[in-house]
């Protein structure tokens, strides 16, 4: 998903961190998924490269790399929906006093997929599907304008999030398995603020 | 079924002081068949109320789902799908206590669901999946001296995903005869090697054979065909390298060779490999006075040996 030229990622890294650490419990603390063969089919990928590179460390890059890509995408994508959602916040008060809101569920399915290439050729990919339910509560907050740059202030983010697994690459799934769930406050955060038109 | 409770001590007795309100869930007796998943309701007999379950003793021989990570039920109805360990069959159990009990150790007060896995053989031909194999030939047109490399793909059909666990049997023939033999397991095999620059012309035939538990078994075949380009008349590559081998390219002709002879015609192999080399190559005793392909290919003793594997990831937002 593309970033939006407003997004910058400079002021919240205790936002990015704290998804970081959720999407870690999620995949490093599920047994089930660790365990299961596709986790370990695509370990053993890992280990084949690993004998033909030296840039192939471990094969526990198996997780890393899924909390890395789920990192990229959601975190982005996540924080400019808070972007969007205060921005309406704010129009709809025409630039007033703004008071606490829910941004209500937010729900999105990021996917991860391993892609073994053997000799140039590649294989079929192997695509791991989770769901994201977050619930935010957005504390009281004011637009800040400065000559360089616009940007919004958080007094407080409240995220509940929960963190599902929906779909395997081999192992059919007959539900969704709930990974984790995880409930952190972010004080005085910082957003880029949607430029006016 | 009873849902009675036998106090076991006087320290239990405290902890399940209001046994009338403890609820059991039933014991059961469940089958199913080797490497499929069953689905289990679990009920509890004289009560009406909205029981939450929790799994207490988990299954030795195969995994749940439906439940989440405090072994607490979630599914609608209390169903739990019971997934044996692949190619387990025999029995197995777990335990269900209703979550409100105090004291779910006390084995009175579990449920305990029985599993029968039957293998394959009893189980119904209609409940058996379906393969799909994928045949990938790196070149369809293909010059003497050049690597040829071959990956077989086992897939599940209905789900289109790689079939982890099949075993895959795959041969490349020239005129019937077997030049190169190759497997994998887990649903992959990928072989390489070098088309000697003596090689036979003309037209090769890949074939593969899967197998899988629980799956019909399934083959498939194509073709890749070898050139002569850059390659002299007197077997030697263009680029001036040596003369290869002097052996005929006519596929047909017969050798009555001996080992030993063809350890002397097969200089791209040491002769420490030749053993290894044979039943590789489909030269075994039986065949040297067949037709053979005398080392006319340079094969790998492993499959991957060699190959350059990397891995990528990507994601995205669906």
């Amino acid at each position: 998903m593309a970033l939006p030229s407003k997004y910058s990622s400079s002021d919240n890294n205790e936002l990015r961190e704290k998804l970081k650490w959720s999407f870690s419990c999620a995949i490093d603390k599920s047994d089930f998924l660790k365990q299961s063969k596709d986790f370990k089919a695509i370990e053993g990928w890992y280990h084949q490269a690993k004998k033909t590179s030296d840039d192939i460390s471990s094969p526990s890059l198996v997780s890393s790399e899924m909390i890395k890509e789920l990192l990229n995408h959601v975190y982005p994508h996540y924080t400019n929906i808070i972007i969007e959602k205060v921005d309406m916040n704010i129009k709809s008060t025409d630039g007033g006093m703004q008071s606490d809101f829910d941004i209500g569920i937010v729900t999105m399915r990021p996917y991860v997929e391993f892609v073994k290439i053997v000799n140039g050729e590649p294989m079929p990919a192997a695509k791991f599907t989770f769901e994201l339910d977050i619930r935010t509560h957005i504390s009281i907050f004011k637009a800040a304008n400065s000559s360089e740059s616009e940007y919004i202030e958080l007094k407080k983010l409240a995220i509940e999030l929960e963190i599902l697994l929906l779909y395997m690459p081999y192992f059919s799934l007959s539900e969704s398995i709930k990974l984790t769930t995880k409930t952190f406050e972010i004080q005085n955060i910082r957003l880029p603020h949607k430029r006016q038109k | 079924m009873s849902t009675g409770i036998r106090l076991i001590s006087s320290s239990t007795v405290q902890h399940i002081a209001n046994a009338q309100d403890v609820i059991k869930a039933n014991d059961q007796n469940v089958k199913t068949y080797q490497d499929e998943s069953v689905n289990i309701e679990i009920k509890a007999n004289g009560t009406n109320k909205d029981v939450r379950f929790e799994i207490f003793d988990n299954p030795e021989h195969g995994r749940l789902l439906g439940v989440n990570k405090e072994n607490i039920v979630t599914s609608k109805n209390n169903v739990v799908t019971y997934i044996p360990d692949e190619g387990f069959t025999g029995k197995d159990k777990f335990s269900v206590v209703d979550t409100e009990i105090e004291t779910p150790y006390v084995d009175e007060l579990k449920g305990i669901i029985s599993i029968d896995i039957i293998p394959p053989e009893n189980s119904n031909l209609s409940s058996i999946h379906e393969l799909a194999v994928k045949i990938h030939v790196e070149k369809n047109q293909i010059n003497v001296g050049e690597v040829q490399t071959i990956t077989v793909t086992a897939f599940d059909k209905s789900s289109n995903s790689i079939a982890l666990g099949s075993n895959i049997k795959g041969k490349v023939t020239y005129h019937n005869r077997d030049v190169q033999l190759f497997s994998g397991s887990d649903g992959e095999a990928t072989h390489s090697w070098n088309i000697d620059p003596n090689s036979d012309l003309g037209t090769f035939k890949v074939s593969a054979d899967v197998s899988a538990k629980g799956y019909k078994s399934i083959s498939d075949s194509t073709t890749f065909k070898v050139n002569n380009k850059g390659v002299h008349e007197d077997g030697g590559p263009t680029d001036g390298g040596p003369p290869t081998n002097q052996l005929p390219n006519n596929p047909d002709i017969t050798f009555n060779a001996t080992l030993s002879k063809i350890k002397d015609l097969v200089p791209v192999f040491k002769q420490n490999d030749l053993s290894q080399l044979l039943p590789l190559a489909g030269l075994g005793v039986a065949a040297i006075g067949g037709t053979v392909a005398y080392g006319k290919y340079r094969s790998k003793k492993s499959q991957h040996k060699g190959d350059n594997v990397a891995v990528i990831t990507r994601g995205g937002i669906e």
